[in-house]
């Protein structure tokens, strides 16, 4: 009978076995990732480039040192995933204390920021006691940073939400050894790193001819990124270029050439951007000449076919940014020495070949394009249903004080975002510069029209179109009637009136909150602490004017109106 | 006959366990869902923006409120907001939020509540809500003056003020925007330096400046915004662009006022991106010119990456 019952039992006994088992184990585990009497707190970033981990890792070290009740745990997560992952946690409710904020949908948009994040003016306001005896010491924590903290100011929603924690800057790196022999090889006094457009073709050409005579084929310069996306090198040049024209296109004055003053400058008769206008032929032929010292089928490279060019050396310049100073320094090693320089523009004096003759383009530069409205990058907000908000805050300051910002960022090769921090010599160039201009024309004035733009622009670099193929195709595309810029501007019209009613609604919440909220903070029982009411009214007055100045989005229908002499088709 | 004994025992346990556990669930359920909890969750809902979610909450707490008490009325207010921006807008919702202001408004006129009741029926008539919605102009401006004259000497009028002067500007018709001038400038006369004024100003610089391309006009009207204090700290810059480059295009040109508005981008506002620029143009007008203050520990550096003096 004990015989049946045990061998009746057996499966039995295992099962409660295995339970008991894993049971011990997720007790273990869990033990492990929340030890008892440690206040855990998670950070979450998807910056997995050289040095930015350990560098996260030596900060948390130093802070768990000071507070050995805390327990930090980084969660890098490749960017590949980052936005699905943290949009997923935030609706579950177990997202991360600290979150990098930007790319996932739910940190970039208003309603789910404020949903989901901590407003932070109020801490923005006090000092970061972490600069205690220092320059800083009595200086607002916004203030403290290198954009006031402007990049993180949501101006719908008259807050922050989050704290940058470095500075980003595009530009190039160049491979100083060999740029040096390729110098002395050729014979020329063109300063390394180049300054002008000039030089700069210069000093490629002599890369390309130093590698020829060794047989090998050294591409003068890489690019990481689409070099005919109208965001990135080619801003640079576009500004350059068409900043000149800003006192004949911005209609409303207010410093911009906006999408809409593109579209209604280009349309005038003898428009000074038309695309066989002198200066745009110079713009664009000056653009396919720099091309043409990139390494061959440049337009399909990816970033890292680019990388791995560099830092083998069959490449002598890469067009990228601050986040790749570590990655690229660590791969350089001792075999060349790496530096950096901002990307040179035309001055008076550099010819171009356009159609048969040399044309001095240098005549049409206004200057390079400035980094005055430049912000931090990596800001890291604070989750709401954090367990431990105020451990969360308290690391932020420790890891953007003056003294700390700076070896965090050393530690990567990145640029800081807390003003009078230390930089390494390889930021350096990628630092905001205020000299210099803003305004460009833009003909990605719809989806559609940039999807053509780009398309076009790249056939044209390519050699496919020619210069005067490549203008009649844009042209064609801007005035064509179905899916040019007139359905573009009715397009942003469209986006004008979306924009006064989503003002509308969060002038609602303010409007709403000014009755119903508490009258003094913490008086109202709340999960999380809500805005006293006076504070959601002066938010309110200042929503308020921004949406009256919008005038019910009609001043796009007016504006239209006025240059086409007819009603705008809004579908 | 013991195992038995143990097994029915240790049911019975549970059984009163789970009674137990249910009772003192119910009784915090009981409490959570005290009408009084109901809206505070709806406010703290608004306050994340989840109108649908506020909507359930005020509903839940208007249902357990003692009609027209002042609990009714908060969870009617903040339903009828819910309602008002719930999203897919319907004529249904609109309409809802509509009556339910209506319901504020039968038993409330003097209080702050009533006067954003009043001021929401008004943005309701004027914006086109949802797909065909038609925007009634003239309902809108029954209700911001009924707030004017209701709520005289108030933030409210103020706003109503704004509002019924917007309605008109926003057709772009040149005889409407200058009665649309008209209300602006009644209000600023009597009373130029109350805390809307600034913005009034600024709103009445922008329609001289565009529709009516009144220069001089609208210069005036952005130094007196400038005297009083921007709404938008910091956001002035584009303005103070518009105010240098008009100034210098007046007929003869207004030097004194585009030398002061481009000094005033380089040091109070150089993140516009227009602070090297402004320095050019003070170099062309022979004034002074200040440096740019942006970016400490970047600033001195050149686009080359070379350390200025």
């Amino acid at each position: 009978m004990k015989g049946k019952f045990a061998r009746n039992n057996i499966g039995l006994i295992l099962l409660v076995l295995t339970v008991l088992l894993c049971l011990v184990q997720v007790m273990r585990t869990q033990r492990q990732l929340d030890p008892p009497g440690k206040k855990v707190i998670r950070i979450a970033f998807w910056q997995l480039e050289a040095g930015y981990r350990e560098a996260m890792q030596a900060m948390i070290d130093e802070y768990q040192k000071l507070h050995p009740d805390v327990v930090i745990r980084q969660m890098p997560i490749t960017e590949r995933l980052y936005a699905q992952w943290l949009n997923v946690h935030l609706i579950a409710g177990d997202a991360p204390d600290l979150c990098e904020m930007g790319m996932a949908t739910l940190t970039n948009t208003d309603q789910p920021k404020i949903r989901y994040f901590t407003p932070l003016a109020e801490p923005l306001d006090q000092p970061n006691p972490y600069n205690a005896g220092t320059q800083f010491e009595k200086l607002a924590w916004r203030e403290t940073f290198i954009d006031g903290n402007r990049g993180q100011f949501s101006d719908s929603l008259q807050e922050y939400f989050a704290v940058p924690t470095s500075f980003y800057g595009a530009g190039v790196y160049y491979n100083a050894t060999l740029l040096a022999a390729a110098k002395a090889e050729a014979g020329i006094d063109t300063p390394i790193p180049p300054r002008t457009f000039g030089q700069w073709i210069e000093i490629s050409q002599a890369v390309r001819a130093y590698g020829k005579k060794r047989g090998k084929n050294i591409a003068p310069i890489v690019s990481c990124y689409n070099v005919a996306n109208p965001s990135f090198l080619l801003e640079q040049y576009t500004v350059a270029f068409t900043a000149g024209v800003e006192p004949t296109v911005d209609a409303n004055l207010d410093g911009r050439i906006s999408a809409w003053e593109t579209y209604a400058g280009f349309i005038q008769p003898n428009s000074v951007i038309a695309f066989e206008s002198e200066r745009m032929r110079a713009f664009y032929h000056t653009y396919k000449r720099l091309m043409g010292e990139f390494a061959d089928g440049y337009i399909a490279m990816t970033r890292q076919d680019a990388m791995f060019r560099f830092v083998q050396g069959d490449a002598a310049m890469i067009v990228t940014g601050s986040w790749d100073a570590k990655s690229l320094s660590q791969q350089a090693g001792d075999r060349f020495k790496l530096g950096a320089m901002k990307y040179p523009v035309p001055v008076r004096g550099d010819m171009v070949t356009i159609d048969g003759q040399q044309v001095d383009v240098g005549q049409f530069v206004a200057g390079p394009m400035n980094s005055a409205g430049a912000t931090g990058g990596a800001g890291y907000g604070i989750y709401k249903r954090s367990k431990h908000p105020e451990v969360a805050l308290d690391f932020l300051h420790f890891l953007t004080s003056v003294k700390n910002n700076g070896r965090f960022n050393a530690y990567c090769d990145w640029a800081p975002a807390v003003a009078g921090s230390e930089l390494s010599d390889l930021v350096k160039p990628f630092m905001p510069d205020p000299e210099g201009y803003t305004s460009e024309v833009m003909f990605d004035l719809s989806a559609d029209l940039g999807a053509v733009y780009e398309g076009k622009l790249a056939q044209f670099l390519t050699g496919e179109l020619t210069y005067p193929q490549f203008a009649k195709a844009m042209t064609e595309a801007m005035t064509n009637p179905t899916n040019g810029g007139d359905r573009a501007a009715a397009r942003l019209h469209e986006n004008d009136r979306t924009s006064v009613r989503n003002d509308e609604r969060t002038l609602a919440a303010q409007t709403a909150l000014a009755i119903l909220g508490p009258e003094t903070q913490g008086a109202m029982a709340t999960e999380v602490p809500l805005p006293t009411r006076q504070e959601a009214a002066a938010r309110a007055k200042k929503i308020l004017l921004q949406q009256v100045r919008k005038n019910n989005g009609n001043e796009s229908r007016a504006r239209f109106l006025d240059v086409r002499g007819k009603e705008l088709q809004v579908r | 006959m013991v195992v038995r004994r143990a097994v029915l025992n240790s049911r019975r346990g549970l059984f009163a366990f789970c009674i137990g556990s249910a009772l003192m669930l119910g009784s915090c359920a009981r409490q959570a869902d005290t009408p009084e909890a109901h809206l505070v969750r709806g406010t703290e809902a608004i306050a994340a923006f989840d109108w649908d979610k506020a909507y359930v909450e005020f509903a839940d707490a208007r249902k357990g409120a003692e009609p027209k008490s002042e609990l009714w009325l908060k969870a009617t207010f903040g339903l009828a907001n819910a309602a008002q921006h719930r999203m897919p807008a319907s004529r249904a919702t609109i309409e809802e939020a509509r009556g339910l202001y209506e319901a504020v408004l039968a038993v409330e006129q003097n209080t702050p509540m009533a006067a954003r009741s009043m001021l929401n029926l008004g943005r309701i008539a004027e914006l086109a809500d949802f797909f065909g919605d038609a925007v009634d102009l003239e309902a809108a401006r029954k209700s911001y003056r009924g707030v004017i004259e209701q709520f005289a000497g108030t933030a409210f009028a103020s706003e109503g003020t704004m509002r019924l002067a917007g309605s008109y500007i926003s057709t772009f018709d040149r005889a409407e925007t200058l009665k649309g001038i008209e209300i602006l400038e009644t209000w600023l006369r009597e009373h130029p330096d109350e805390p809307m004024a600034s913005a009034m100003y600024q709103y009445l610089g922008d329609t001289y400046f565009y529709p009516l391309g009144d220069y001089p006009k609208a210069l005036a009207a952005y130094k007196q915004c400038d005297r009083l204090g921007w709404t938008q700290k910091g956001r002035q810059g584009g303005t103070y662009w518009r105010m240098a480059v008009m100034a210098e295009r007046l007929s003869p040109p207004d030097r004194e006022t585009a030398v002061t508005f481009y000094t005033k981008i380089i040091k109070e506002t150089p993140t516009s991106g227009k602070a090297y620029e402004s320095q050019l143009a003070l170099k062309r007008l022979g004034a002074p010119v200040p440096p740019i203050e942006l970016f400490p520990g970047a600033a001195n550096m050149t686009a080359s990456g070379e350390v200025r003096p």
